[in-house]
């Protein structure tokens, strides 16, 4: 008894040594907590942003029908009313012309103007819920693009014609 | 020596504590780095399939010119590219003359996706059988030079011209996964006393990431190589 009572470093002292791994323990806990709450969270906001990105596509797309600029606006109400995402949505023309033709190649994809540089599509065909610009450099940038098909009719002959054009949606937040 | 002991019993304690959380910290860790794969991988998937509806339904509302070479804007005449397909095939059941504006303009949609995507289209006769036109679209793998420049392969254009449906599920079987898009239509046909009938048909589009197709599978479609496109 001596002896033991010589060592004893009161209540404490004597279990210092097993406060080690238990601290160890708590701390390992709480950062593998963490790291799990903001990867949830984060995934959670990426599956969102995505279905966001469809959802916005779907409303510009409508039917892959597109009877001119009118039709257009009134869909790019309707996609404006979704405020959790900011997102521009522009068409651009498809290369469906003869070889040796203008337009014979796709001109790609800029997602500052998402308009083409070559074709005139008699209006703007432009949709934004936001005054800023998608940047390139921006990690939560969604691009998602969409075959339609656009009308374009001559006022005066009332005739028309259907021509493929790609819908695209750059969305971000 | 009681007193010593205690100190022993809680020093085993903290470290079965230490051991129960470490287990359950890495059980926790390897749940949250996979958690929602599965579900992000079927939100892509979703957008492919969108991507694959939505050509489908363009190439079959697009316009094309009745003279073969102008552009539409130039066009002195259009018609729907489906009813002039229609308008061919009701001559002799078959797709030539609009066989190459048909190409074009699939071409023209998939274009934008066509570094990253092979594709199929074809037109299948529910009564007959028969297929009046496949189209089948594959990029080669591309090549790395000794300095490491990385040159794409060089997209192929196949008609083909298998016989039976199974021919053209065996080639979807085998480039696993892939987005598809698929419409009902109806075919005019005239016989010789010029008496319409309407047989029902499936048009098709698939696609999938680029995946080098088994010989066997190949060879039973019976493709023609009609043209290859090198990148630049």
């Amino acid at each position: 008894m001596k002896k033991t009572a010589k060592g004893f470093l009161g209540p404490i002292g004597d279990d210092l040594p097993s406060l080690i791994p238990l601290l160890f323990a708590l701390m390992m806990f709480f950062y593998v907590f963490t790291f799990t709450w903001n990867a949830f969270d984060e995934r959670g906001r990426a599956f969102n942003d995505a279905l966001s990105a469809l959802r916005v596509g779907n409303t510009l797309k409508g039917n892959n029908y597109l009877r001119g600029i009118g039709a257009f606006q009134e869909r790019c109400n309707e996609a404006q009313a979704l405020k959790r995402i900011k997102f521009m949505a522009g068409l651009l023309p498809l290369s469906i012309n003869p070889p040796g033709s203008p337009g014979e190649k796709f001109e790609g994809i800029n997602i500052e103007t998402l308009e083409s540089e070559f074709f005139d599509l008699g209006g703007t065909f432009i949709c934004t819920n936001t005054d800023e610009r998608p940047e390139e450099i921006s990690t939560d940038l969604i691009i998602r693009s969409f075959p339609i098909a656009l009308e374009f009719k001559n006022d005066e002959t009332k005739a028309f014609y259907v021509r493929p054009m790609l819908l695209v949606v750059v969305t971000w937040r | 020596m009681a007193l010593n002991s205690r100190g022993q019993a809680a020093l085993t304690d903290a470290l079965y504590f230490l051991l129960i959380v470490s287990t359950l910290s890495t059980m926790l860790f390897f749940y949250a780095a996979n958690y929602g794969l599965t579900v992000q991988q079927r939100v892509v998937n979703q957008y492919w399939r969108e991507y694959a509806t939505s050509a489908l339904e363009t190439i079959l509302y697009s316009s094309t010119p009745r003279i073969a070479g102008q552009t539409l804007e130039d066009a002195t005449e259009v018609d729907y590219l489906l009813a002039a397909v229609k308008e061919d095939f009701a001559d002799d059941s078959q797709i030539v003359e609009t066989r190459d504006a048909l190409l074009q303009n699939i071409s023209g949609i998939m274009q934008p996706i066509s570094g990253n995507f092979d594709y199929l289209f074809y037109f299948y006769l529910f009564d007959a059988k028969q297929f009046p036109f496949v189209l089948l679209y594959t990029r080669e793998a591309p090549t790395i030079s000794d300095d490491g420049k990385v040159t794409p392969g060089p997209g192929k254009v196949y008609f083909c011209n298998p016989t039976t449906l199974n021919d053209l599920e065996s080639l979807v079987e085998s480039v696993g996964s892939s987005a598809q898009g698929n419409a009902r239509i109806q075919f005019v046909e005239l016989d010789e006393s010029h008496n319409a009938s309407y047989p029902p048909a499936q048009v098709n589009l698939t696609m999938w990431v680029p995946t080098p197709i088994p010989a066997e599978v190949l060879a039973n479609l019976n493709c023609e190589l009609h043209q290859t496109i090198v990148s630049t």
